[in-house]
């Protein structure tokens, strides 16, 4: 049965819905120390980085972690290159430090301009680029405040419905909001991860998993240290675009990244990488589009079809309101203002 | 579990005792009285919890109290010395950039962190800056207008709207 809450039905406006309920509280100084409270604790515990994403997913009831493991008292190495030139991130970077890299916005300044889009400069001043990478799916019925929820709970709060998707088979089709995600996608990114097996290294085309109940590839005792930009994709043009309704303080209806390697004389496209975030329950890529560019010459005309193409390809989510139909056209259309830009771009260098 | 604090708020040396989830906005208000730092969405959402964590402006509503053991915070309360308001707090005077005045601590706290930063923004990068500070009552304009004032008193930058924010 579905019951309105209290406050639909009239009920008395209960300031203290917003307290978070009890929990514990460690801050350890080590990353290893993180990975054993983390393999102590079991599946009860959470990272706390920034907390602008796991906070109000407590305070609305989605996460109800017993203990909160710290990462306060670990110190983030700074951006740097390393010996085979790759571009290495501390996972801890906030996205404010990231928008003002100098290095960062030399050598990937598409995810420094992702950085600089992601919420308002509160959040990106606590945000972390691993809390960025590990967030929770969004859908409207997850993410409400409790007055506003059905009571019922979903799939995804251990429940047994699905509200946008009623067709059964416990799959929640939550969205993947992350504007960092696609970024590294194009990037070809790896994230280096700690656990109580040791250090591994995923690239992070295989990290998300599409499943919204969880989405994604993390162990419960996992820890993702640093990210890793290899030394080609530094010289790729690349780009990225954020559809949003108000302009600021928003996730996306979509995002866009797209990084191209070109020979720059003849503007001839030797590899494409085109992902889509804030679509489907983990970020999407247009492999069409990209086999279409590579090996060939940009021009304005074959654009205009790429993307088209490109908007076919890509299978949206309904999400947040928009439609399906809606969401393809704005894949389209960023997709093709990307590659515009860096046309216009090359023309300049060329000219 | 209770743990004992210091929080170190516009200059002064607070001992508090708080569980964990007691949020850095819930220690400002109930347990200091300090009521200047609003609590709107609690969510993140509405920035009028804005408060300042060293330099940079955070929100307090989704900010645990004990993830800020021994760190400077600045709230609206700090930023006038005595009946003396700031140079940020008269220019709102100024431009009439208040209404009910609901979200008016949090963009006066976010716009004083910008001139620190960017002692002379354009139009759009006071925009950006307040993304994060919705008002239902002004429509913007007059708090832009009272942060030109205060970035130039003189009022002579160039306040074109089309300028573009610099990374
Ligand atoms: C108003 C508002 C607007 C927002 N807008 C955007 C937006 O436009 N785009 C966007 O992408 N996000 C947005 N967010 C979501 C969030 O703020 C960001 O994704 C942020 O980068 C999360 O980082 P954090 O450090 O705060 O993560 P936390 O909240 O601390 O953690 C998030 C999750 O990641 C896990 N985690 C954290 N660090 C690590 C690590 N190193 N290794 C493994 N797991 C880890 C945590 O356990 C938790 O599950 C918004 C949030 C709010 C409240
Ligand atoms: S899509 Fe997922 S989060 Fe949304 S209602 Fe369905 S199960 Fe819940
Ligand atoms: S009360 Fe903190 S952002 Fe709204
Ligand atoms: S003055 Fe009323 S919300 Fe801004």
């Amino acid at each position: 049965m579905i019951c309105w809450p209290e406050r639909i039905s009239g009920g008395s406006l209960d300031s203290k819905k917003m307290k978070l309920s009890q929990f514990d509280h460690k801050t350890p100084t080590s990353r290893k120390e993180v990975v054993d409270l983390l393999t102590n604790l079991g599946q009860d515990s959470a990272i706390l980085a920034g907390g602008t994403d796991l906070i109000p997913n407590m305070k609305n009831g989605t996460l109800m972690p017993k203990t909160l493991v710290s990462l306060k008292h670990l110190t983030a190495e700074k951006e740097h290159l390393t010996k085979d030139g790759s571009l290495k991130l501390d996972a801890l970077s906030t996205l404010s430090q990231i928008t003002e890299s100098p290095l960062i916005k030399e050598k990937a300044p598409s995810l420094a301009q992702a950085a600089f889009h992601v919420g308002g400069q509160q959040i990106r001043n606590r945000a972390t680029l691993g809390g960025n990478l590990c967030q929770e799916s969004r859908c409207l019925y997850l993410n409400q405040s409790h007055d506003f929820q059905f009571v019922e709970a979903c799939y995804k709060r251990a429940g047994d419905c699905c509200y946008p998707f009623p067709d059964g088979g416990k799959i929640c089709r939550a969205v993947f909001m992350s504007d960092m995600a696609p970024v590294l996608i194009t990037l070809g990114a790896h994230l280096v991860v700690l656990g109580s097996h040791g250090e591994r290294q995923v690239d992070i085309a295989d990290f998300y998993t599409g499943d919204g109940l969880k989405p994604v590839n993390l162990g419960p005792t996992e820890l993702i240290t640093s990210v890793l930009i290899p030394l080609e994709s530094q010289k790729m043009q690349c780009r990225f675009f954020k559809a949003t309704p108000r302009g600021g303080l928003e996730f996306a209806m979509v995002s866009i990244a797209v990084a191209l390697t070109l020979d720059k004389n003849k503007k001839k496209c030797s590899k494409a990488v085109i992902a889509v975030g804030s679509i489907n329950t983990k970020p999407l890529r247009a492999l069409e589009a990209e086999k279409h560019l590579t090996g060939s010459l940009l021009n304005r005309s074959d654009i205009v079809e790429i993307s088209k193409n490109a908007a076919n390809e890509i299978k949206p989510l309904p999400h947040h309101g928009y439609s399906r139909g809606y969401l393809k056209q704005l894949v389209e259309v960023y997709i093709k203002r990307s590659l515009i830009d860096i046309i216009k771009t090359v023309d300049n260098k060329n000219g | 579990m209770k743990q004992a604090i210091e929080l170190i708020i516009n200059g002064e040396t607070y001992d508090l005792i708080v569980t964990p989830n007691v949020t850095l906005q819930e220690a400002i208000r109930e347990h200091l009285g300090l009521k200047g730092t609003k609590a709107g969405c609690e969510m993140g959402t509405c920035g009028a919890c804005t408060v300042l964590l060293g330099d940079k402006p955070i929100l307090s509503c989704i900010t645990l109290a004990v993830e800020c053991q021994g760190l400077e915070i600045t709230t609206i309360e700090g930023l006038s010395e005595g009946p003396t308001l700031s140079n940020m707090q008269k220019a709102f005077v100024r431009a009439g950039a208040v209404q009910c005045g609901f979200c008016t601590p949090g963009v006066i706290l976010s716009s004083t962190a910008l001139l620190k930063k960017n002692p002379q923004p354009n139009v759009n990068e006071i925009k950006k800056a307040l993304e994060g500070n919705l008002c239902r009552c002004t429509g913007y304009n007059s708090i832009i207008e009272a942060v030109l004032d205060a970035a130039d008193p003189s009022g002579h930058l160039d306040h074109q709207q089309d300028q573009e924010i610099k990374l």
